[in-house]
């Protein structure tokens, strides 16, 4: 058996384990709870472990999908969770207080992770707060000395974007892979 | 415990009007509290179809395709029976629809025992509708999906092989595979003019309406228009596609498209509208596409390196799968437009008509052709393994 794994992160209420359910084929094992007084009046439920998907591609490969819990701002298995992975999928939330803030800090803790592999970003909850812009995020990825990264306007509950994104992902990793 | 039996049931409800679907969940809320919530279709344990509503029929045919291991309760004023559908009589009577999803949830709570308990610790995980969903078109989800005309919600339908090809000709041009499936390489390049047609003229307009915030109408000659709106981002189009392609292709003079500073705030013009905003990045792009349908803007030189300064917005624009591969392979290597067609191995016309639309958007970055590309790009394909892998995954994700 061939197992390959994806990380998605980002913080809480980014749309982690909903994307995960989209691209899984089984049901995600996740461990929502009731949230605690801290992020309650953002929502209802958050995911206090690791959420964990399983794309079959067939008999004999499979990708796991493994979402990092929102609330936990780090934890020292987040490097024991990367190894080996393909690359990570960071989702922000645009409707949060300081979403570049979310976005500076995700793509520091998982630096040497993205350097390794790849990274694409899912900016969700546009629908519902529009700024900032999608061109906000590219110059602010610029100004923090990355080069150009795939980042998309995602809603983590649809499945052909968070299929795009996945895609914008591995392509980066091979654009020469073709059918 | 890790089973997410233990989390509240999902119930999907479907074809339901917009007022009975309030009601419905506060009837669900009422009698189970957060034991039952309603989620989108793909996460339910349990649906509940309305059968009576204009897409009733069409939504039954999905559940039974799609998820035909789900339990199914149906509603309908209408005595019928269904194999393996619960069907209930409306008037609903709510004490015989309570006992039904009472049931239901039984089942699917012993379900969930019965297969976690025959499953090995590492795989005790429920699955649903493992295989039985329609295998889709391999590759075309993803090319179709602007196809319908709100680029700001996406509407996904299958496309037939002889709409995808007019989809692809409408925006890459015509194909110029040989019978042995190779990409032509080195052909005679072709120019379009886009400084004489609309494409030229909606990318002023939005430029000098971004630099006035002011909202600006483009009118054409037979009174149709498309209204900027500066600050939002956004259009008001009251041209479909099927309209609008046909006058990308035009040669266009200021008599025949109009452009009008509006007297009108951008709140005013949107309350007043009845028609959805759409994003103007996304008319742009599509308009270029149009436009370019495979070829390149005149004045191109075509043997400096390409970079993109951004990716653009794919999954809100108008896209197939081969423009992200193009993305990827720009945004980290500067190379010409005659190597990307050879290292990619595509289509000339998909690699012209993504350089046209980059390129209207501001978004392309040119490089001296004496820097060469880095090593990066001869090292891309080197995992032989990986890439054999990365490509099914692929497949898989593009058939989603
Ligand atoms: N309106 C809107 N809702 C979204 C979008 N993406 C996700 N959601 C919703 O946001 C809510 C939170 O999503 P989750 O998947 O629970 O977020 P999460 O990242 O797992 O959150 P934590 O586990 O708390 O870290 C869910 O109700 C989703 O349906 C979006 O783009 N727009
Ligand atoms: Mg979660």
């Amino acid at each position: 058996m061939s197992e390959h794994k994806i990380i998605f992160t980002g913080p809480v209420g980014a749309g982690k384990t909903t994307a995960i359910s989209v691209l899984s084929d089984i049901v995600p094992i996740t461990t929502d709870e009731m949230a605690s007084d801290m992020t309650k009046d953002l929502k209802q439920q958050t995911t206090v472990a690791m959420d964990y998907g399983l794309m079959r591609i067939n008999e004999s490969e499979r990708v796991h999908l493994y979402g990092t819990p929102g609330q936990e701002r780090f934890n020292f298995m987040w490097e024991v969770l990367t190894q080996g992975g393909l690359g990570l999928v960071l989702l922000i939330d645009n409707s949060r207080k300081e979403p570049f803030q979310d976005l500076y800090f995700f793509l520091d803790a998982f630096k040497s992770f993205i350097h390794r592999t790849a990274i694409s970003i899912g900016i969700t909850r546009m629908d519902e707060k529009s700024h900032p812009e999608i061109d906000d995020y590219h110059r602010e990825i610029t100004a923090m000395g990355w080069p150009v990264l795939p980042i998309m306007e995602v809603d983590a509950r649809e499945k052909e974007d968070m299929s795009m994104l996945v895609q914008s992902l591995l392509y980066t990793i091979d654009p020469t892979v073709a059918e | 415990m890790l089973f997410a039996n233990h989390e509240p049931m999902g119930i999907a409800l479907l074809g339901l009007n917009g007022k009975d679907q309030p009601m419905m969940e506060m009837f669900l809320k009422r009698y189970w509290s957060t034991q039952c919530i309603v989620v989108p279709d793909h996460l339910a344990k349990l649906c509940i179809l309305d059968l009576d509503g204009i897409e009733g029929n069409r939504l039954l045919e999905k559940q039974q395709s799609e998820y035909n291991d789900r339990p199914l309760i149906v509603l309908s004023v209408h005595d019928m029976s269904i194999d393996g559908v619960r069907v209930l009589r409306k008037p609903l009577r709510t004490e015989l629809l309570k006992q039904t999803i009472d049931v239901c949830r039984s089942e699917i709570l012993q379900d969930c025992i019965r297969i976690e308990k025959s499953k090995p610790e590492a795989e005790r995980i429920i699955r649903v509708s493992p295989t039985t969903k329609p295998a889709k078109q391999q590759g075309l989800a993803s090319e179709w999906q602007y196809q319908s005309s709100g680029e700001n919600k996406r509407r996904l339908s299958v496309p037939s092989a002889a709409s995808q090809a007019r989809f692809i000709e409408s925006t890459c041009g015509k194909s110029n595979r040989k019978e042995n499936d190779q990409p032509v390489i080195g052909k005679k390049s072709v120019f379009y003019n886009h400084e004489s047609n609309f494409q030229v003229i909606l990318k002023n307009a939005i430029e000098i309406s971004r630099s006035n915030r002011k909202p600006a109408h483009l009118v054409f000659q037979d009174g149709k228009s498309i209204t900027i709106l500066p600050n939002a981002n956004q259009c008001l189009n009251a041209i479909s596609d099927s309209k609008l392609k046909p006058r990308c292709l035009l040669k266009l003079n200021t008599d025949q498209v109009k452009v009008v500073s509006s007297d009108y705030s951008e709140s005013q013009l949107l309350l007043s509208c009845d028609t959805n905003p759409q994003s103007l990045d996304a008319l742009l792009w599509k308009v270029s596409l149009w436009s370019s349908r495979g070829r390149l803007p005149i004045g191109t030189v075509e043997d400096v390196n390409i970079g993109i300064r951004q990716w653009p917005n794919l999954t809100r624009m108008m896209a197939i799968p081969e423009f992200i591969r193009i993305a990827a392979l720009w945004s980290k290597n500067p190379i010409s437009l005659a190597k990307t067609v050879e290292f990619l191995r595509i289509e000339t016309g998909y690699v012209y008509a993504f350089f046209s639309a980059c390129h209207a958007m501001g978004l392309i970055q040119f490089h001296s052709s004496y820097q060469q590309h880095s090593n990066q790009t001869d090292q891309l394909s080197t995992g032989v393994v990986k890439t054999g892998f990365l490509r099914r995954i692929l497949r898989r994700l593009q058939s989603m």
